[in-house]
């Protein structure tokens, strides 16, 4: 009869043991997936980030290409188009989670006459000539930060013509 | 026999934990998984998103450059280059659907005339190191890109403007003066891009088509950008023939 309560006993030690080892290796199970979700969410914040920067450098392309196609031939805002940089912090009220550092660098080419007429580089400050064809090939860089302190880049070129209209 | 009776609960009892532990890990690792693979696709669909928007970029870049290509060779458009031996413009065929006839109603789609083969602008364009460059850009963001630009000429028809451009009744390219075409004329550039990833393969495509004329009739005029004929919408299939969306 002793023997039997002792092997009770046994039993149900066991059992909590058995018990016990299926919550560890349930929590073992659970912390893995937990770090696993936590790298997806950091990455999906990455993707998100990258398409704010890709908007915010396609914007400011469209603006560049706006402000060049101008009214009037003068091409007054079409040399208005040179380097700048500046960063963001916010997309009207909507606050970023990390600040994106828009750099525009810009270079001009103008054409060369000749029988074998082709554009070649041409100084940021030559005068504009209307009929001359000429286009500046711009490049619109944004960088931001990532939570883990990665730098992130997204580049955008893009070429701009004066308007002819 | 007391111990087969004793042992008989200890096997119950830890089957019934191990079963439920195992249900647990189940349900909570179809539970992650699915959340995993929740936030893979909407990963993946804004992946898909950027590069639908960098295609649309790069065939943009395409129409820019191609206007630039034209206003390089402004002398020559409608004068060496539709009459002598020298022609790079011929007539489109009715039944011709692909790039860039294809763009024209088929009702007169005979009476543009198209470059024979995509825009060769390496003569006109250098690169940062002043070698000759068919792409201004090659590259955007992570993407290898590439683009075609092709082109449709229209000899403005102002007598019968229900058939756009003047057909070859009207007017054989040989009787075109050494002066060139004396009338208002209209290009349809067609931009076809590819974004290729690291691996190698096309990732997205896009197509956009713009017009661009002389500002006036004048025979050095710069070309611009007709307003409003700016269109993304077009869809090439895998035998090259287009379809207007």
């Amino acid at each position: 009869m002793a023997t039997a309560k002792f092997q009770l006993r046994n039993v149900r030690g066991s059992s909590l043991l058995d018990g016990l080892s299926a919550v560890v290796v349930l929590s073992i199970g659970l912390l893995g997936l937990a770090g696993l979700q936590g790298r997806v969410q950091n990455m999906a914040a990455a993707a998100e980030n990258g398409t704010v920067a890709l908007e915010l450098a396609q914007s400011r392309l469209e603006r560049l290409r706006g402000i060049a196609s101008e009214p009037g031939r003068a091409g007054a805002g079409y040399a208005r188009i040179g380097n700048s940089r500046e960063t963001v912090a916010a997309i009207g009220d909507r606050h970023l989670d990390t600040p994106i550092s828009l750099q525009v660098d810009v270079a001009r080419f103008r054409l060369e006459a000749g029988a074998e007429s082709h554009y070649i580089a041409a100084a940021a400050d030559a005068p504009f000539q209307v009929d001359l064809p000429e286009f500046k090939r711009v490049t619109v860089t944004a960088t931001w930060t990532g939570k883990t302190g990665v730098p992130h880049t997204v580049t955008l070129p893009g070429i701009i013509s004066p308007a002819a209209f | 026999m007391r111990r087969a009776r004793l042992d008989a609960p200890f096997r119950q009892r830890g089957v019934a934990t191990l079963i439920v532990a195992l249900v647990l890990i189940g349900i909570v690792s179809a539970l992650s998984l699915a959340s995993l693979s929740y936030g893979m696709q909407d990963r993946r669909a804004i992946a898909d998103d950027g590069a639908a928007r960098l295609a649309q970029e790069a065939a943009q870049a395409g129409l820019d450059q191609g206007l630039q290509f034209f206003r390089a060779r402004r002398g020559e458009i409608v004068s060496a280059w539709l009459a002598g031996t020298g022609a790079y413009w011929e007539r489109c065929s009715a039944a011709d659907t692909s790039l860039p006839c294809g763009i024209a109603a088929a009702a007169v789609r005979n009476n543009y005339f198209r470059h024979a083969k995509a825009l060769d602008m390496r003569a006109a364009f250098v690169d940062a190191d002043g070698a000759s460059t068919q792409q201004l850009i090659a590259k955007m963001g992570e993407y290898a890109v590439d683009y075609d630009v092709y082109a449709l000429l229209c000899l403005v028809d102002t007598v019968q403007p229900n058939r756009q451009c003047i057909g070859a009744d009207d007017l054989a390219t040989e009787n075109i003066s050494a002066d060139g075409f004396g009338g208002p004329y209209a290009i349809t550039l067609v931009s076809r891009s590819t974004l290729t990833g690291e691996d190698g393969k096309p990732v997205q495509h896009a197509i956009a088509r713009e017009t661009i004329a002389p500002r006036a009739h004048e025979s050095n005029a710069l070309l611009g950008v007709v307003p409003g004929s700016w269109s993304d919408a077009g869809h090439l299939d895998t035998h090259g023939n287009y379809t207007a969306l």
